[in-house]
């Protein structure tokens, strides 16, 4: 798995798309700060986005932000990562060494990871701009680990049934459901909803690449 | 007793109405170079595919090194190398990356990663291309790169679909030259083929199939044994006509003004008596060869054949 881990960031890396998928989550936020507080060119300190609230206040509404963000973007990682590789068959070649369970959990992971990791820096972010952390921050952080867990485990569902790059606006649609979720979820039931979600579509997307390496 | 490094044993295979193989038996031996013909569309790549494990047969079975490929499909993936027709190559990554990347996931020893990677690009002559990213590759350049990827953890069979296709010519030689080195080495390569030259240069034995069902495995020499029912003969004149004599059991099949082709079982006192006949008829004989058809031909007399039969 380590290697396949290393070839999805290795090629992500190289034609530019890791730093695409890690900061789309941090500019969103922060846009959103930056346009409401240089209002008027005048720079203010800590940013807001309501002039009303607390800190702590605008800190929760830009991490909402964030989140829905870095929930829809683990999709794409996952959707677009192996999507040449699969769209050409040749994915079929990592079947020979590695099993498609394997090869699938690697896809998964590798977006996971980089959509937990967008959030990480969108909060570092947050925090420094609106000088206080968001309120619940470990809520909050468990609720992003499923809810990308869940949201690459749709990325790579979809492309597996299809390669075609429209087909990400399932991926995308296939995540929305996540961002009510990830505003009303608390008990430790709802906290492991997406996690159901991310083994079914995770067994679903398995079933269908080794389909895949034979067609 | 020879050992097989692949059976299979009435492989029948559909796609929904369509039927891709019916009762297609053959085997391979180990430590041979096998080529596998037939028409577009003939079912060579539904074959292959089941024989790699990557597809299963609707019916029958195939073995591959002694396992089933229905049954322990992983225990035959890691002893095979499989070169598809048409794959696709991360142009970002170099080819030392790549192949890199192949040997951690066939869990090589990390103290032989260098060693395996060095010998396979010199194997396959892909070193001038180890640092470069993979794009723009030519399509020579792009076939030895799979064959090293491969090649990567020394599989003990190499099944190549369609390894020649696209290649000029320089690049086919080199190919030819790459799968006899392997062969000396022990491997087993089952290679399907559209140019019939190349395999009657590297082959030992043919797998024939026409119509989704394997209509002849054995030899080349078998292969045209099967094939011919007579031989041709062919007499040349330096500058005079030559005309068959009425004795001569033969029927011209082909004619120039200073060369004949005869098709029959002509004996070497017939050629004589025919040639002594010529001569002294003031025709200045200068060479009696025999024809001897190419591959393509026998393999197209073969498809005809079996076109007529059915």
């Amino acid at each position: 798995m380590r290697a396949l881990l290393r070839y999805a960031t290795l090629k992500s890396l190289r034609d530019g798309t890791l730093a695409a998928f890690l900061s789309a989550p941090m500019i969103v936020p922060v846009a959103a700060l930056s346009g409401v507080t240089f209002d008027g060119f005048h720079l203010r300190f800590p940013m807001f986005l309501n002039p009303h609230y607390t800190p702590a206040q605008n800190a929760a509404t830009a991490a909402g932000i964030a989140g829905a963000v870095c929930a829809l973007f683990a999709a794409i990682p996952a959707f677009w990562t192996f999507r040449s590789e699969i769209r050409s068959r040749s994915i079929g070649l990592f079947a020979f060494a590695a099993r498609p369970v394997v090869i699938m959990l690697s896809l998964v992971l590798f977006a996971a990871a980089i959509g937990f990791a967008g959030w990480i820096s969108a909060i570092v972010l947050i925090t420094a701009l609106t000088t206080t952390l968001p309120p619940n921050i470990g809520l909050i952080t468990v609720k992003m680990l499923t809810a990308t867990i869940a949201s690459s485990s749709v990325g790579a569902m979809v492309v597996t049934i299809s390669a075609e790059p429209a087909m990400i606006v399932c991926s995308y649609l296939g995540c929305l459901v996540l961002i009510p979720w990830m505003e009303k979820a608390k008990g430790p039931i709802q906290l492991t909803l997406p996690l159901i979600v991310a083994a079914v579509c995770f067994s679903i997307a398995t079933i269908l690449l080794e389909r895949r390496c034979a067609s | 007793m020879t050992e097989r490094a692949i059976i299979a044993e009435g492989l029948l295979k559909r796609y929904g109405s369509v039927t891709a193989l019916r009762d297609t038996s053959f085997a391979v031996t180990k430590g041979t170079i096998t080529g596998f013909v037939g028409r577009n569309g003939a079912g060579k790549t539904t074959t292959l595919k089941i024989v790699s494990t990557l597809m299963h047969p609707d019916d029958g079975r195939c073995e591959v090194l002694g396992h089933d490929t229905q049954k322990t499909p992983y225990a035959i993936r890691g002893r095979i190398g499989f070169l598809p027709d048409l794959f696709e190559l991360p142009a970002t990554l170099t080819l030392r990356e790549y192949l890199g990347i192949f040997t951690e996931i066939y869990a090589i020893p990390r103290a032989d990663w260098k060693r395996r990677i060095d010998t396979t690009l010199l194997l396959t002559r892909t070193e001038k291309l180890a640092d470069r990213r993979m794009k723009a590759l030519s399509r020579g350049e792009v076939q030895r790169v799979g064959l090293a990827r491969a090649l990567i953890h020394n599989p003990d069979i190499l099944i190549l679909d369609e390894p020649a296709a696209g290649l000029d010519p320089h690049a086919r030689v080199e190919l030819k030259e790459v799968l006899r080195l392997l062969r000396e080495r022990g491997k087993t390569v089952f290679l399907s083929s559209h140019v019939l030259a190349d395999l009657e240069e590297i082959c030992d034995e043919l797998v024939v199939i026409q119509n989704g069902s394997v209509i002849f495995c054995g030899d080349i020499a078998g292969f045209r044994k099967q094939m011919r029912s007579t031989t041709r003969w062919r007499l040349t004149a330096a500058s005079r006509p030559i005309s068959i004599l009425s004795g001569v059991r033969g029927q011209i099949v082909g004619s120039s003004p200073t060369s004949i082709e005869v098709e029959g079982e002509l004996s070497p006192a017939e050629r004589a008596r025919w040639v002594a006949e010529l001569v002294a008829q003031g025709v200045d004989v200068c060479e009696v060869s025999q024809v001897r058809s190419t591959l393509e031909q026998e393999f197209a007399k073969s498809i005809e054949d079996q076109e007529e039969m059915s």
